[in-house]
């Protein structure tokens, strides 16, 4: 669906005018509008918002394993958790040269 | 310390008042109902006032009279002329705050707490800035070293040891050099504090350019004081923080150029943005091209009428820029001209540029860094990386797709700041791809934080109930500010133990610190100190030497020891020993970890007969040893001497 108002389009987020113009239907992400906010990019925004927290209390508070450790331990996903921020900070870290 | 605080607190005035002063003086044409705030003038004119100041300590330190007399006299004259200045600013400043702090008052309770938490985080940073300097820190190997000489000897020349080191633009050396000579000590590097607030003051001004409101304002300074590659800066003592601060008020002046303040903007920002790549050398690179990316849009953007109208106002901007930028540069140029013959220096010329074609890590490690963009920011642990960004930057930053469309782009201020900044970015990406250390490229960064905050204020103002995206933002400023705040308890607790006298300065040097950086240094040179006399040589195999006596550091070992030996011929006797004596070092200072071929080159008990060699110190990290001459025929070919007090040079027999 094209614009054809300035208007319009000036009122658009940078994300429902990239959509719109990959052809998706406009309601789509105006179904329960609020504001010019759609439902859904509000909670896949929200969903951001608490993967991020999840991966930064992973990587940068590691204090806090030691708090809910033993909660964690018993759920058995302790290693689990402790294994991927390795990872994580492995891939995000380099030896010094000629490392 | 209290001197330190107490010349600190003087410095910080004489800055502010000359700056306001000169602000003042600049924005005198412009129109008053476009002034700006009464923060912004005040911040602007403390980092001018820096400016100015360290390019003045420059010429004079170049004229070897860089005296406490000349040094206060000055600092009382920038009083003088601006305190009246300063004090109507001061004036204007309570006035604008009643507005801000009244809507402060009508907010939520929860708001309320997070700024409280926002607070703390910030004071949390600085707390850093009262524990005494690190063991391991660069701020002892050169920073502090080199305005501990030029304190003592009243003038700049080469820091022996790091004479191709000393090409770099300097200038917060210069304030550390100041206070030195008012007698704070280490202390100088509590000057660091009010800088890091200057910045965070021009970060808001630039938000309120941006459109800003009290909300995005607490989330900017919570991103600020929660990014580690700032704040780890705050208590260093290396000098990075002046040039981000510079970086950032050039930003600000640059989005103020506009029809009206076309001279004031432009000149502002050409001066600021010459300071910043004399405080910090690397943004040649990383942050002068976005500069004059910036410069150019906004002038171009000032008119829409035809192409020779564009172009004659674009020049103009760029006249009135250049000039100030080039003219901020000068100082720099001239001190290495005279002190090098390499005016371009260290970037053309023969001299520094070791240290500035680095490579930090493989060609594997550092693809994989450049493909970890932006990512490697805001969580990398590189070695010598020293710090992050805020994960605030990678949690609000995808907030901007809930943005209106501006009605033109390339209007935009925040469209424009932002190209500008990752202009930069993008540049030292390709130039330096592995030397990975964001105070290399703060500034840009920097600059990118009222962009975010921005999108977050624009997302949780704007939404509706449920207002989920505001409680998740709300939340992340608390969790995070608040993890800020247990992260720095540890230093906390050092400054306290300090304060009260419950540590000694070396106790903490030597606290937190790996034993293959240093931790018995402090020890091990107030030995020397308190054995040698004046102007004795020592032989330093370390690279941190901040804690030694400043006729001593005049006198230490230089590159000259090595290629130039005793005029006589004589054959050195006895392994180095003798030759070290024949050089006329008393002291050898080693580093054991650091330097362990040389450490296995110096067993005392490899000595000639006739040399004396005691050990004065000896622990895991570092040994001293004193050389004396049993054979009074047996005399050292160089010695140091005071031949223009109150400076030591080194004089052949």
């Amino acid at each position: 669906m094209r614009r054809g108002s300035t208007n319009i389009v000036r009122n658009q987020t940078f994300f429902q005018v990239r959509m719109t113009r990959l052809g998706h239907r406009r309601e789509t992400w105006r179904e329960a509008e609020i504001g010019q906010q759609s439902h859904v990019l509000k909670y896949m925004l929200l969903g951001w918002l608490l993967g991020i927290m999840a991966l930064a209390w992973l990587i940068r508070f590691p204090f806090a394993l030691g708090l809910v450790g033993r909660l964690l331990g018993r759920l058995g996903i302790l290693d689990l958790l402790l294994h991927v921020r390795a990872l994580v900070m492995q891939f995000l870290s380099a030896p010094a040269f000629p490392g | 310390m209290l001197i330190g605080v107490a010349a600190c607190s003087l410095y910080v005035v004489a800055c502010l008042c000359l700056g306001t002063f000169l602000v003042r003086r600049l924005l005198a044409a412009d129109d008053p109902l476009d002034r700006p705030s009464a923060s912004a003038t005040l911040a602007t004119g403390f980092l001018l006032g820096q400016g100015v100041l360290a390019n003045l300590w420059q010429l004079v330190s170049l004229a070897r009279a860089f005296s406490m007399p000349v040094v206060a006299v000055t600092l009382g004259f920038c009083i003088l002329v601006g305190f009246r200045t300063t004090w109507t600013c001061l004036r204007r400043l309570t006035r604008e705050s009643g507005p801000g702090l009244a809507a402060y008052w009508k907010e939520p309770l929860s708001w309320r707490l997070a700024t409280c938490l926002i607070l703390a985080a910030c004071l949390a940073a600085g707390v850093s800035v009262l524990v005494p300097l690190s063991g391991w820190s660069d701020a002892a190997a050169f920073y502090l070293p080199i305005a501990k000489v030029m304190a003592a000897s009243h003038r700049l020349v080469p820091l022996p040891g790091y004479e191709a080191f000393t090409t770099i633009g300097l200038q917060g050396e210069f304030h550390y050099a100041a206070l030195m000579s008012l007698g704070s000590g280490q202390w100088a590097k509590l000057f660091v504090w009010p800088t890091s607030l200057a910045a965070a003051m021009m970060l808001l001004a630039i938000g309120s350019v941006l459109g800003l409101r009290q909300r995005g304002k607490w989330i900017a300074l919570a991103m600020l004081c929660t990014s580690t590659a700032f704040t780890f800066l705050i208590g260093d003592g290396k000098v990075d923080l002046f040039g981000a601060a510079m970086g950032v008020a050039f930003f600000y002046w640059g989005l103020r150029i506009k029809v009206g303040s076309v001279r004031s903007s432009a000149c502002l920002a050409g001066l600021f943005a010459g300071f910043a790549v004399v405080a910090k050398v690397s943004y040649l690179v990383s942050f002068a091209p976005g500069a004059f990316l910036l410069v150019a849009w906004r002038g171009v953007m000032m008119s829409s009428g035809r192409l020779r109208t564009r172009v004659m106002i674009l020049a103009r901007v760029g006249v009135a820029f250049g000039f100030w930028f080039g003219l901020s540069l000068l100082p720099h140029i001239l001190k290495n001209a005279l002190l090098f013959g390499e005016p371009l220096a260290p970037f053309i010329g023969s001299t520094g540029q070791f240290w500035a074609n680095q490579v930090w890590f493989s060609s594997e490690s550092t693809l994989k860094l450049l493909l970890t963009y932006p990512l490697a920011l805001i969580l990398g642990g590189y070695p010598g990386q020293f710090g992050d960004l805020s994960i605030l930057f990678l949690a609000f930053a995808p907030l901007v797709v809930l943005m209106p469309r501006p009605a033109s782009f390339a209007r935009n201020g925040l469209v424009q700041l932002t190209l500008a900044s990752v202009f930069g970015v993008v540049l030292w990406m390709i130039s330096r791809p592995s030397v990975f250390a964001l105070r290399y490229f703060l500034a840009p960064l920097l600059a990118l934080i009222p962009v975010v905050a921005c999108f977050a204020e624009h997302a949780i103002q704007k939404e509706e109930r449920p207002r989920w995206l505001g409680a998740g933002v709300l939340l992340w400023l608390v969790i995070v500010c608040a993890g800020m705040v247990y992260l720095e308890l540890p230093t906390a607790k050092k400054a306290a133990q300090y304060l009260s006298g419950r540590a000694s300065e070396c106790t903490l040097v030597a606290a937190g610190t790996s034993l293959a950086l240093g931790s018995s240094v402090c020890e091990a040179l107030t030995v020397v100190n308190n054995d040698a006399a004046p102007g004795d040589r020592v032989c330093l195999s370390t690279y941190y030497r901040f804690w030694l006596r400043p006729d001593l550091l005049q006198c230490i070992w230089r590159p000259s020891d090595a290629s130039n030996p005793c005029p006589d011929g004589a054959q050195p006797e006895g392994g180095d020993w003798s030759r070290l004596f024949k050089l006329g070092f008393r002291y050898l200072v080693i580093d054991k970890v650091t330097f362990k071929s040389i450490a296995a080159l110096y067993d005392p008990l490899t000595a000639p007969s006739w040399l004396d060699v005691t050990t004065l110190f000896n622990d895991a990290g570092y040994a001293v040893f004193r050389l004396e001459s049993k054979d009074p025929s047996r005399r050292p070919c160089i010695t140091c001497q005071q031949v223009a007090p109150p400076a030591w040079d080194l004089v052949k027999q």
